[in-house]
């Protein structure tokens, strides 16, 4: 029987987490589909290395399939960065829409010319970024002034703090509870669920729903495994991922909704959603110094692709 | 599987280096999977099972205390403490353990408790009588106390990884850490007589401790600020160690200007030899660790054993078994994130509160850190001390026994871990 | 035939005494990044506290610096025979059981590092294709430290052995670093 090792970077209960419910959707999915012809076998919290590393081994053939972060999958696709234009989308519904639709396929198209991985699809590591701080409620880039915010070493990252008047802060993840904790960081930038799964709430006042952020997780499988398939396998293996992207994307919702995402939050921690207007202002002093970035970094190319993005989000207002 | 257990402790008896056995015996796994692509994962985890920031924190305890040792910091410190217990049997071992516990502010890892105290408490023990291999069996005892009493590197790991408030592991795991402290100082107390421990003439004397206080003053100050230093938001525990690091060389250059730039080249050079010897176990053990997880071994072993019984207080003993079993071989936050996810659910499933559950994987995951033939802590100390791991492990065994019991003392009896996160409203 | 014997033991002596050599310079370097990750962090510390830079390098690079000094200071614990082992059982064999099974074991561990070497070009040149955080950089020089640390080790065991063969049985077979200064 062909197997499928699936790398992902959570736990494998699929009430868990985003990535939980897509290894076990998949996995159920794919064996009964394919009659036990293809099994698949997952290896949850990224136990086999660190999700660039993993991303190597798939690359490899050692490992088939892996469902990574944007931060992990840049080392092999930088341009993945175009992603984090920020303010970008209007609602979560329309992360959807774009990374279905065209746009979804035109980037997994130039990931596979690139870098030889087949995409099976883009999901959903959480909903939007939001800031989380200690100092104050943020109303408005103002609020953020002199705000030590701990980012990922990512330029694009670094260029939206720096911008929004914060100082970015580089600390290891291992490290970010306790410095925030003492305050050798003021704030830091994730996902709702990832504030609750990291227990930020501990250690942190102020959450601001700033909506600044959209990170997918990227799904990939070896090619020549992928090419390897019988046609039917490739097309339950096709339908498996897109179901589970749809329950990991249902999860993340019902996690924000549930005693783990915000109504938890909002009992320990100041929650705020910024007004339009305030949102606009955001946008104004984020998004052009982003875009130099991400011109500066990816050439022609990047904006093209950025274009590309922008105007998938507008066709789904 | 049985052909690299084979080669495994094959090497391992014939004295081979066991940096280089883990290397080979992983590196057997990997030919026996078959292929160029699964020989290419050698080099790959021999790197990535070293790109971890907070690994930083050992080379640069090792590095702060080659410069307290030859400035004399060290030395008015041992100062201060003699005058303070040197009069009881004894008292630089106990004077050790209750260091560990101050320390334990400061790290969040064994191994930079280990190799501060191995670079500069071990010698001066060594200097006023003791035996180098008690010297570092109390060091390394003591060092597990740094990741039990907060902040620790592991708790966070853990509250991430299964969903635990990690500020209510922090509060659970003081007790145990003062409990590891205060048994390994009666056993310290109990040998004392037996393994004839130093002991100073006369009482105690307020004098003499005014006198050493004074004269130590600076190098008193050192913990002090570094623990202030992390409580006040100024630096991480990791940033932490690179600041011990500046204090001890403005103290021991610029104000007692006792060493020169050629003492700190050769202190660079041993802290680099000496973190190469560790590093090298560290970074061959991900090769075998990761053909480990590729293969699911450890959970096919937990499996296993925690077929054996339903009884609630028999998994526990199960669990701590299988803990300190695969503890025995394995790189403690591997062990972590594969055994971690299969034993907690199980642990909720027989009605133990998360957070005691987790002080209690986390406290028998640290004790392996002293267990040959892979622990972290016993290579730091066999390193930095040159005695051997076979001599320290021979005087480490009562320790060991009674930190067991600690262990069992903290899975049975929850409501001591859980005072005080209760205490606190967790 | 005598003649032979000599110019061999020539031979070796003269690997042995550059092995010594390579090693000295091998241990400056390494002072010297494990120097350089001190100030990296300490630079990290004050541009957030004093300089105000925003930088988010100095994790990144900090580590990449350590992995290099770490592990180029496996090729001194080989040269110096400090790498850690279970010896009892060993101490235990009549001397020249002892000296077979030590070149055994030193060419098992020969054997390793070379293939850790090679495996690691590979390694090295494919991560010139993956990317760090910092810089744009590729990860080329990073992974470097791995096939250009086991080659120097590889290179200190071959001396090692060398230098056994030439002073013949007799050696002392313990690590040669002893306590603290
Ligand atoms: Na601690
Ligand atoms: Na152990």
């Amino acid at each position: 029987a062909k197997v499928i090792k699936l790398h992902h970077l959570n736990n494998d209960d699929p009430f868990d987490n985003p990535t939980g419910a897509m290894a076990t959707v998949f996995k159920s999915l794919v064996e009964a589909g394919t009659n036990g012809e293809v099994t698949v076998q997952t290896f949850p919290n990224g136990q086999l290395g660190k999700d660039a590393e993993v991303l190597q081994q798939i690359k490899a053939g050692v490992v088939q399939s892996g469902i990574h972060s944007v931060g992990g999958f840049a080392s092999a696709y930088p341009m993945i960065g175009v992603l984090d234009m920020p303010f970008a989308f209007p609602n979560i519904s329309s992360t959807y829409a774009v990374f279905d639709g065209p746009f979804g396929d035109r980037l997994a198209g130039d990931i596979k010319a690139r870098t030889g991985l087949e995409v099976l699809g883009f999901g959903d590591s959480g909903g939007f970024f939001a800031f989380t701080n200690s100092k104050r409620v943020i109303h408005s880039p103002a609020d953020l002034d002199g705000l030590k915010i701990r980012t990922m070493g990512l330029d694009t990252h670094k260029t939206l703090v720096s911008s929004l008047g914060g100082q970015p802060a580089a600390i290891a993840w291992s490290e970010v509870y306790t410095a925030l904790q003492t305050g050798v960081a003021d704030g830091q930038m994730n996902p709702v669920p990832i504030v609750s799964f990291a227990k930020f709430d501990e250690v942190q006042k102020y959450l601001t729903l700033t909506q600044h952020l959209f990170a997918p997780y990227v799904w990939v499988i070896n090619r020549e495994f992928f090419d390897g398939l019988t046609p039917e396998e490739q097309a339950v293996v096709r339908y498996a991922a897109r179901s589970a992207i749809v329950a990991g994307r249902g999860m993340a919702r019902v996690i924000e909704a549930s005693d783990r995402g915000l109504p938890h939050l909002a009992q320990r921690m100041e929650v705020y959603t910024p007004t339009a207007a305030e949102r606009e202002a955001f946008r104004e002093a984020a998004q052009p110094a982003v875009r130099k970035v991400i011109v500066e970094r990816f050439g022609a190319e990047g904006e093209e692709m950025l274009d590309a993005f922008l105007a998938a989000i507008e066709a789904t207002r | 599987m049985i052909t690299v257990a084979i080669v495994f402790f094959g090497l391992l008896l014939l004295g081979m280096p066991i940096g280089y056995v883990l290397g080979v015996a992983g590196v057997t796994g990997l030919l026996q999977l078959g292929g160029w692509n699964f020989m290419a994962m050698a080099p790959k985890r021999f790197f990535e099972g070293l790109d971890l920031f907070t690994f930083m924190a050992m080379p640069f305890f090792i590095l702060a205390g080659e410069i307290m040792n030859r400035s004399g910091i060290t030395e008015r410190l041992i100062g201060f403490a003699e005058a303070l217990v040197g009069y009881l049997r004894g008292g630089l071992a106990h004077s050790n353990m209750v260091a560990s516990v101050l320390f334990a502010g400061m790290t969040g890892a064994a191994v930079s408790d280990a190799a501060a105290f191995g670079n500069t408490l071990v010698p001066a023990m060594v200097r006023k009588g003791y035996s180098r291999p008690f010297a570092c069996a109390v060091t390394a005892a003591g060092s597990i106390i740094g990741p039990t009493i907060p902040p620790s590197n592991l708790m966070v790991i853990y509250g991430s990884l299964m969903g635990v408030s990690i500020a209510g592991l922090f509060a659970a795991g003081i007790i145990p850490g003062l409990l590891v402290a205060l048994l390994c100082m009666a056993v310290i107390a109990a040998l004392g007589r037996r393994l004839r421990l130093p002991k100073g003439e006369g009482g105690p004397s307020l004098r003499l401790i005014l006198r050493s206080f004074r004269s130590s003053l600076l190098a008193i100050l050192m913990p002090l600020i570094i623990l202030g230093g992390i409580l006040g938001g100024v630096v991480t525990p990791t940033e932490a160690a690179a600041i011990a690091v500046l204090y001890a060389l403005v103290v021991g250059a610029g104000i007692y200007r006792s060493i020169s730039l050629q003492d700190l080249g050769e202190m660079l050079v041993r802290t680099a030899r000496i973190t190469g010897v560790v590093f090298l176990v560290i970074a061959s053990a991900s090769i075998l660790g990761w053909w480990m997880t590729f293969n699911q071994i450890p959970q096919a072993i937990a499996a296993a054993f925690l077929a054996l019984s339903h009884d609630p207080q028999v998994i526990i003993a199960l669990i701590l078994g299988l803990l300190l079993l695969v503890g025995l071989f394995m790189d403690i936050n591997a062990a972590l994130i594969i055994l971690a996810p299969v034993l907690a659910p199980l642990t909720v499933t027989i009605g133990m509160d998360p957070v005691h559950a987790g002080i209690m994987i986390i406290l028998a995951l640290n004790i392996s850190l002293m267990t040959p033939p892979v622990g972290a802590c016993l290579f730091v100390l066999s390193s930095v001390t040159g005695e051997s791991i076979e001599r320290i492990s021979a005087a480490l065994w009562p320790f060991i026994l009674v930190e067991v019991g600690v262990l069992f003392l903290v899975a049975y009896w929850g409501d001591l871990t859980l005072y005080v996160p209760r205490l606190l409203g967790f | 035939m005598e003649a032979d014997r000599t110019n061999l033991q020539h031979a070796l002596g003269r690997f042995v005494a550059f092995s010594v050599h390579l090693n000295r310079w091998v241990e400056r370097v390494c002072a010297l990044l494990l120097a350089a990750m001190v100030l990296i962090v300490w630079f990290g510390v004050l541009s957030r506290y004093v300089l105000h830079l925003g930088e988010t390098w100095s994790e990144e690079l900090a580590r990449y610096v350590m992995i290099w000094a770490a592990l180029l200071a496996i090729s001194a614990g080989a040269q110096r025979r400090e790498h850690i082992g279970v010896e009892f059982l060993f101490l235990r064999l009549p001397a020249t059981v002892r000296r077979v099974l030590r070149f055994a074991v030193d060419g098992v561990g020969l054997a390793f590092f070379v293939f850790m070497a090679v495996f690691g070009v590979g390694m090295a040149v494919t991560g010139a294709h993956q990317y760090a955080n910092i810089f744009g950089m590729t990860m080329l020089l990073p992974f470097a430290a791995v096939p250009v640390a086991a080659t120097l080790t590889a290179v200190q065991i071959l001396a090692v052995l060398a230098r056994d063969l030439v002073a013949g049985p007799g050696i002392p077979p313990g690590r040669e670093l002893e306590g603290a200064a």
